[in-house]
């Protein structure tokens, strides 16, 4: 029902989410509850916005000095007896991963949740060599055995009600199970239980590395990490290349934002924090740690205007406040990562004009930069991707032809008050039910996906008059 | 190799960055950042149990604060035999055999197996699987956010913490710290050296997921219990 449908336009896809109710029915809840968790927390932190600035000012000197602390990361692995892979795109790191992956005989392959796994498409290339990858974290694994893609940064399957799960579950595993989220869970445990003793490769993303200790910082609730990262032999992270930060104090900062900001939780369930690969005498954990570091096209960001998208720790707070995802779901986007940031991380990832079409899909009404933990200038970003579609010529004669006269007609005072009778007194054929919901053709590209609230009868500055002499 | 090579990688971020930069690595965020915004009264040992216990109980831990440590293992005896469970695992660590765990839990007819070396890794991770509980110490405890930490080391092996459906901590008074910020100090040495703790958990709480629905749900494939037994005054047992 949600399947991502490249083919399709962005305007195609979300019309299509707009029909979808129990979608609508399920985000709506969604963001809803996630809203109110991250603001009562932020509430009751002492010193939150001095937080913030600090975790600014941390990520903004990381990514000054960037070179410096990759090599500094990469020394501090090696000397706990990890190896460092570098990959420039997602091509390079999946023929890493692969080749590793051969060499060791790998079959099978556990995972734990991550987002630039999905973003390089790690597992179709996986299960290409012939290897099997599984999720286990249970938002990846129900969309994984639903073949779909996660429509929520931090809840991959956002998007589904607990009826459609249990559909999903007893149809993969045949076995008949109720729409019972706890049974539905244990299941789950169960399942993958399994999956977890026999797997012969751990893959994990990487929420923070420090530069100084080589500690690879992975944050989950469901403890599905901690098993990935411990059981089998063989444990390989992915991080791209942002995600390094100095010291262990500034990992105490960012913990601290990043389960607030995602879930309202003052820690995250499980914080495992990797050094290097198991010691003599220790009992369990791999004897064998790989770290891959992935450019893919982020460098290109690390001057210019999109530098601060950077700084973004995949929170997931600006998707749940944003009037466009909360009304049309990952899904539509279209690409790994959805809502605000996602538009601006699409174009980082697919390069100049990747995201042209997206950048329209926001309302810039700044929400997104207020619930942002590091104060992303998110809507600047968007306007700025605009602003380049505009300059390439990405956008038709006749939009630019009708954005010159608005102009015309927006900086001259006596035209505008023009315009406005004009349209006041002719305007009274197409509103109906208090709104304009067409236009006769050009304008009927506008109002094909908007409604249009008609003129008002009386001017806003002949109200403003009558609102000063009243003294109100 | 396959992949990019370091130099080249480096290179062309520090290409990507462009012109250089006045800052030495660091200087801005430390050099403004270090005065500390409020100096409060340092609390008690009391208080910040008290604070411990109530944050851990916000998260579904259950929390157990005993006069001292004997009676922390009385507690804990009567909670195990209550639960009728029969396995135990448990920790090798100097606190938990001075509070003579191992003998408790066999008094009381459990079957408990002290982690080893002896039997291979396979079946040593089938039989922590297994077990109804695992029983572990605490390396240190955070009174802020009601978090356990643990750190790796010989005969402490971390699936002790995970596996069973139950995770048990002994919390010895002197391992409470206020805040994350005063735990980063005190985990920069546990990681220092070539012995340094090759894995490191902060453990908050029970598993939990909200995948679906948003629901809550707990011990998904975590532990869906974790009871910490705490006391207040470091006492000798005998």
């Amino acid at each position: 029902m949600s399947q991502v449908a490249l083919d399709r336009s962005f305007e195609e896809r979300a019309s299509g989410a707009l029909k979808d109710l129990p979608l609508r029915q399920a985000l709506g809840i969604a963001t809803e509850r996630f809203m109110a968790q991250r603001m009562n927390a932020f509430h009751n932190l002492p010193g939150a916005e001095e937080l913030r600035q600090r975790a600014r000012a941390i990520k903004e000197d990381v990514l000054t000095h960037l070179d410096d602390y990759l090599g500094q990361l990469a020394d501090s692995v090696r000397k706990r007896g990890g190896v460092v892979h570098w990959a420039k795109d997602g091509a390079e790191a999946k023929e890493i991963v692969l080749a590793l992956a051969k060499e060791r005989g790998v079959k099978h392959v556990v995972k734990s949740k991550s987002m630039v796994t999905e973003e390089i498409e790690l597992n179709e290339a996986l299960e290409g060599a012939g290897i099997r990858p599984v999720e286990t974290d249970l938002g990846e694994w129900i969309i994984q055995l639903a073949h779909e893609k996660p429509s929520h940064i931090i809840a991959p399957a956002i998007h589904k009600t607990r009826h459609q799960v249990a559909e999903l579950f007893s149809e993969r595993l045949n076995k008949p199970l109720p729409a019972d989220i706890e049974v539905l869970t244990a299941t789950a445990r169960e399942q993958l239980r399994q999956e977890f003793l026999q797997a012969d490769m751990g893959i994990s993303g990487v929420n923070f590395a420090i530069a100084e200790t080589g500690t690879l910082a992975l944050v989950t609730n469901e403890g599905n990490g901690r098993m990935v990262t411990s059981l089998p032999p063989l444990h390989l992270a992915i991080m791209g290349l942002e995600k390094v930060i100095p010291t262990l104090d500034d990992l105490m900062v960012f913990l601290k934002i990043l389960a607030r900001s995602a879930t309202g939780q003052k820690a995250s369930t499980y914080v495992s924090l990797i050094t290097g690969v198991r010691r003599e005498g220790e009992l369990d954990g791999p004897k064998e740690l790989h770290l891959l570091i992935l450019d893919n096209g982020r460098s290109r960001f690390l001057s210019g205007p999109y530098r601060e998208a950077l700084y973004c720790i995949r929170c997931g707070a600006c998707l749940n406040v944003c009037p466009v995802y909360r009304q049309v779901g990952g899904h539509a986007y279209g690409s790994t990562y959805p809502g605000p940031i996602g538009i601006v991380l699409t174009a980082m990832l697919q390069g100049p004009g990747g995201s042209k079409e997206l950048a329209a899909a926001s309302s810039l009404c700044g929400a997104c930069e207020e619930a942002c933990p590091l104060e992303i200038n998110i809507p600047h970003m968007l306007l700025e991707l605009r602003r380049e579609a505009v300059g390439e010529r990405k956008v038709s004669a006749g939009e630019r032809a009708a954005f010159g006269v608005m102009a015309a007609i927006l900086s001259r005072p006596r035209l505008y008050r023009l315009a406005g009778l004009v349209g006041r007194l002719f305007q009274w054929p197409f509103v109906t039910s208090g709104r304009i919901g067409r236009l006769p053709f050009p304008l009927s590209r506008w109002t094909l996906n908007r409604d249009f609230p008609p003129l008002s009868p009386k001017p806003f500055s002949a109200r403003w008059q009558g609102l000063n002499r009243n003294g109100a | 190799m396959l992949g990019t090579d370091e130099v080249e990688f480096l290179r062309r971020v520090r290409a990507a960055i462009g012109p250089g930069t006045a800052t030495r690595a660091g200087q801005k965020v430390h050099g403004q950042e270090k005065s500390p915004s409020r100096v409060a009264a340092s609390p008690s040992r009391s208080q910040l149990l008290d604070k411990f216990l109530i944050e851990l109980s916000l998260v579904g831990g259950k929390g157990y604060r005993a006069s001292g440590p004997r009676q922390g293992v009385e507690r804990f005896c009567a909670v195990m035999q209550a639960s009728g469970m029969k396995r135990a695992v448990i920790w090798q660590h100097p606190l938990l055999a001075e509070l003579g765990l191992y003998s408790a839990l066999t008094g009381i007819g459990l079957e408990c197996w002290e982690v080893s070396e002896e039997i291979p890794e396979e079946d040593r991770m089938a039989r922590i699987s297994a077990a109804d509980v695992g029983i572990t110490a605490v390396d240190y405890a955070v009174a802020e956010t009601g978090s356990l930490v643990l750190c790796s080391r010989p005969g402490r092996a971390r699936m002790v913490s995970l596996l069973p459906p139950v995770h048990v901590a002994f919390l010895a008074p002197h391992s409470l710290v206020s805040s994350l910020e005063t735990l980063s100090p005190l985990l920069g040495k546990e990681l220092d050296g070539p012995c340094g703790a090759s894995n490191v958990v902060l453990i908050t709480g029970p598993s939990r997921t909200a995948d679906i629905e948003l629901s809550l749900t707990q011990g998904v494939h975590g532990p869906k219990e974790v009871h910490v037994f705490a006391w207040e005054e470091e006492m000798p047992l005998l």
